[in-house]
């Protein structure tokens, strides 16, 4: 293991069937464990035999393995010779299915033969052509007879993937997941068909991150399209995705994806040890796996980023980082991560640098603003009266005069009718948004201040928070400064400037604490890294990005030549 | 389970630990009454009465009509109250009795001092500007002409309240405005004395004697000896001192015309003072050097002076006026036995032995005996948007 990357070992998730004295026992253990425990995925004897059977173990790695769930569809059972048998069996486990499709043909010499998949998970034109057409034309050279499943699948079916699968358990995912599986009467095996998946939304413009200068394209909800479209942006075989069928119910496909060579191997370890851990009834968009393999659940603190922007992603595989892709989300989740990869719009690397300079010195004007700006109001204007200018110290008083709560109660009025509203707005139909927006704009611009319920600089004080907050380029992140800014508020009212200096610190020593995928949260900054605080604040000019940052990538970190500064010939310097 | 149960209720009690200390010395802001100005007199049973200026928020700012201002009255947009006690602090607590908002010190900018408590001794008031927090040692000091309350009572037309007018004319009498700490600094000072702007409350007479008016006007320096103020400067002898402290703000000097009529106004935008002090035996000397530059500010005479040999004359005539207003206000200084430029503090830093020899009296034998040369150099360098004088024909110009 390289130095600086210390991954901190993790309980696994223990099978439902264990008792709940264990599970306390084995988190016990897991906590105290030194943070330089072995990565490689090692399991540690703490848990028991049973929890490694019971763990959902993921599909499609490998041949042939069973569910053991007390739950689950089948056992580990090989498939009969005889086609009855076996759909006899699949037609008990597929019971009060209405989509599902047993097609029968009728092959030479009177072979029974039986095509298996849902309705409307499989193209009908694709396998029609491609699996009826061959199989049931009658000039075909060859019998069917002569063949086993593996040539029959090599010889007779022209479809682009088709495996030979020997157990029920394979065929009955094989017909989940979408495919047709062929059983064939005299046969042990059955071949599973892909065929193209079904009609599915098309590549559109990100609406959680847009640009103005950049890709349009954002991921879909199939993650067969996602990972195409990261592979159009990294064209090279180096470009890795481990896949990982995660959901008892769901099987939602999850895959890994980083690139050989630049990405940390024990960082890579770790994830798959990670990803294999989960044990779960159904995975429905990647904040269930953001939030069960992340390492300090408890931190208001992001510790994935998420993305839906191919480019994105793609450029934080380059620097070393990996991402894992959900089926059925648009949102990639991007780690390890710093805090400083929150203050970034991919769009920082597209502009000229000198725009993205002023940018972000903005934007952390803005965090600051954002978090601490309703604080030092209400701490300022109760306690420390001396800190403002004597003509502002009066307009204050002044706007004051009337209002029957103290600044305190005042900013919490203020601040939760802002977010009340911004929550109101993103949940409504765009059309009543508007009725909405009008109706804020109302209340807190106008009518609040004119009733004498809220003074007109706390209005300020408010917008003023509210549009910092958007200033955070990833919601995420925006979402944690959002939710301390209420303990600061609570911290100044109580305590003044002396209570916001402890909220300060009480945030610094956590962020410096805080660790995703071993990575440290502000690294570059704590543990400071000189070459790397360039990125941090500022962008500088690609040609001075030569290295990718230490944090993440340990091996091959060069990521251009030097001298990459344009000097064309005869231009005067 | 037992473990987390009882970390958790270490953070709830860490958590309830703010909420005990109450809201410690919470106070909103309109709850307070901001002093801006206050004045300090001696009473005739000498006692300090203590007055003090605060302005009414409601009344003050346009913000808070909206909700009708509270407990403002009147038309005035500020409330004055003096108040008579042994200390400043007795005043002001007497004070507090009478109303209903905190008097809050934090943004007192200007403290007048009323010319009877100036010439009785400053350092005991002094004392409390240091001591309270809440005073600050960036307070602008000024003596006023009589009483000091009379000084806080004056109308202003320009600002809402006497004080910001006041911290204004403070601020803009010199280039460093005597502050509580400047003055403190110039009282512990050996072979130095603290000074003051001024300020009097003036009347002008429009005429029409019904509408006459009162104002504030900084009319010259309070000179001190020691804590106890023995004189007042005004006019050419005022500037002059300021010139040699190197205080005065864009200074204009207006000289008769070299030769035949018309007076020259030079506006000096930029000048420099030394002050250095010889030792020739026993004796010191001082030579006050003025290095300034300036620009032709008005020309009611017929010469062209951006000839060269109309300039040089000019600048000549210029620099001796200036010169003999350093010289005015220095002997007026070494008259009064006061030494607010720092001249034996020089011989006390460069030549301690002889100020130590004569440092028990240096009031009477040191610092009246040092001659003072003044040595001015005025450079014109700019004769404004025009050259010629602008509205005399061409065959009257007399170059």
């Amino acid at each position: 293991m390289k130095s600086g990357v210390r991954i901190r070992s993790r309980r696994r998730p223990q099978g439902m069937a264990q008792g709940q004295a264990d599970q306390a026992h084995a988190s016990d253990e897991g906590g105290r464990e030194p943070t330089s425990a072995p990565l490689q995925g090692k399991r540690r004897t703490g848990a028991s035999a049973e929890g490694e059977t019971s763990r959902g173990r993921a599909l499609g790695q490998g041949s042939g393995g069973a569910q053991s769930e007390p739950g689950g569809y089948a056992s580990k059972q090989r498939l009969h010779r005889g086609l009855d048998d076996n759909l006899a069996a699949l037609h008990e486990l597929f019971h009060g299915c209405s989509d599902v499709q047993f097609r029968h043909l009728e092959l030479e010499a009177g072979r029974q033969a039986c095509l298996v998949y849902f309705t409307g998970m499989v193209e009908l034109e694709e396998l029609s052509e491609e699996a009826l057409c061959p199989l049931l034309t009658a000039f075909h050279p060859h019998t069917v007879g002569d063949y086993d499943p593996k040539q029959l699948a090599g010889r007779s079916l022209p479809v682009a993937q088709a495996d030979v699968v020997h157990t029920l358990d394979d065929v009955v995912d094989a017909i989940v997941l979408g495919r047709a599986v062929l059983m064939v009467d005299g046969f042990d095996a059955a071949i599973s068909l892909t065929t193209t998946s079904p009609p599915r939304r098309a590549i559109s413009e990100p609406e959680t991150e847009s640009v103005v200068r950049g890709p349009r394209e954002g991921f879909t909800e199939d993650i067969a399209v996602n990972m195409s479209l990261l592979r159009q942006k990294l064209r090279t075989p180096k470009l890795k995705s481990i896949p990982y069928y995660v959901g008892k119910y769901t099987k939602t496909e999850v895959r890994l994806v980083y690139i050989e060579g630049l990405a940390d191997e024990p960082v890579i370890a770790e994830a798959k040890r990670r990803i294999e851990g989960i044990e779960i009834d159904g995975v429905l968009e990647s904040g269930y796996l953001e939030e069960l393999i992340e390492d300090q659940p408890l931190s208001p603190f992001p510790q994935f980023q998420y993305s839906e922007r191919p480019d994105t992603v793609a450029a934080q595989l380059l620097e070393g980082r990996f991402a894992i892709l959900t089926n059925g989300t648009p949102f990639a989740l991007v780690a390890p991560v710093t805090w400083w990869q929150f203050l970034q719009a991919s769009e920082d690397y597209y502009e000229r640098f000198f725009l993205v300079y002023l940018v972000r010195v903005l934007r952390y004007v803005s965090l600051f603003i954002a978090l601490f700006l309703p604080a030092m109001y209400i701490a300022v204007t109760t306690y420390h009266q001396d800190m403002l200018p004597t003509n502002l110290v009066i307009s204050i008083a002044a706007a004051r005069e009337s209002i029957p709560f103290p600044a305190i109660i005042e900013a919490l009025i203020m601040e939760l009718t802002f977010e009340a509203l911004r929550e109101a707005g993103i949940r409504l139909p765009r059309a009543v948004g508007h009725a909405v927006s009008i109706l804020g704009a109302l209340v807190i611009g106008e009518a609040a201040v004119e009733a004498g319920i809220v003074s007109a600089p706390m209005v300020i004080i408010v917008a003023l928070t509210g549009i910092a907050s958007f200033t955070v380029p990833r919601y995420n992140a925006a979402i944690a400064i959002r939710l301390l800014r209420f303990p600061m508020m609570l911290l100044g009212a109580v305590l003044g400037m002396f209570g916001l200096v402890i909220g300060v610190m009480w945030v610094t020593v956590h962020l410096c604490k805080l660790r995703s995928f071993g990575v440290p949260y502000l690294s570059g900054f704590a543990p400071y890294k000189r070459k790397e605080v360039k990125d941090l604040f500022v962008r500088p000019p690609w040609w001075q990005m030569v290295y990718r940052p230490s944090s993440y990538a340990h091996q091959n970190r060069k990521r251009m030549n030097k001298q990459m500064m344009p000097r064309p010939e005869g231009n005067p310097q | 389970m037992a473990r987390t149960g009882k970390w958790s209720l270490l953070a709830l009690m860490l958590a309830l630990v703010p909420t005990l200390s109450g809201c410690w010395d919470r106070r909103e802001i309109n709850d307070m009454a901001f002093v801006t100005a206050a004045a300090a007199d001696r009473t005739e049973d000498g006692k300090y009465r203590v007055t003090v200026e605060v302005p009414l928020p409601g009344k003050i700012s346009s913000v808070g009509n909206l909700g009708g201002g509270g407990g403002s009255s009147g038309t005035k947009a500020y409330f004055i109250d003096s108040t008579v006690g042994d200390t400043f602090r007795q005043a002001n607590a007497d004070q507090q009795k009478a109303m209903s908002r905190q008097l809050y010190f934090a943004h007192m900018r200007v403290f007048v001092f009323g010319e009877a408590l100036a010439r009785d001794n400053i350092a005991q008031a002094i004392d409390v500007m240091a001591r309270v927090p809440q005073n600050r040692m960036t307070t602008y000091l000024v003596v006023s002409e009589g009483p000091g309350a009379d000084v806080l009572n004056t109308e202003s037309n320009m600002e809402k309240t006497p004080a910001e007018f006041l911290r204004e004319l403070a601020s803009q009498s010199q280039r460093h405005p005597r502050t509580v700490k400047r003055v403190t600094e110039a009282l512990l000072a050996e072979g130095q004395d603290p000074y003051m702007p001024l300020v009097s409350v003036v009347e002008t007479i429009p005429g029409d004697e019904a509408r006459r008016q009162t104002y504030i006007k900084v009319t010259g320096l309070s000179i001190f000896r020691g804590p106890r103020m023995v004189g007042m400067l005004k006019g050419r002898q005022a500037d002059g001192v300021l010139w040699a402290l190197g205080e005065i703000k864009r200074p204009t000097v207006t000289v008769l015309a070299p030769r035949g009529t018309g007076h020259v106004s030079i506006l000096v935008t930029r000048y420099r003072t030394r002050v250095a002090i010889h030792r020739v035996g026993d004796h010191v000397s001082c030579r006050i050097t003025v290095k300034a530059m300036g620009t032709l500010a008005e020309n009611t005479s017929p010469y062209m002076y951006e000839l060269t040999q109309n300039l040089p004359k000019l600048e000549h005539e210029a620099s001796l006026e200036i010169a003999d207003e350093i010289a005015d206000g220095m002997k007026a200084l070494q008259d009064m036995r006061s030494d607010p430029v720092g001249l034996c503090n020089r011989v006390y830093r460069l030549y301690p032995t002889l100020w130590h020899k004569d440092k028990s009296d240096w009031r009477d034998t040191l610092y009246p005996a040092i001659p003072v040369q003044v040595h001015v150099e005025l450079e014109l360098r700019n004769s404004g948007n025009a050259t010629s004088p602008v509205a005399v024909p061409e065959e009257e110009l007399r170059s």
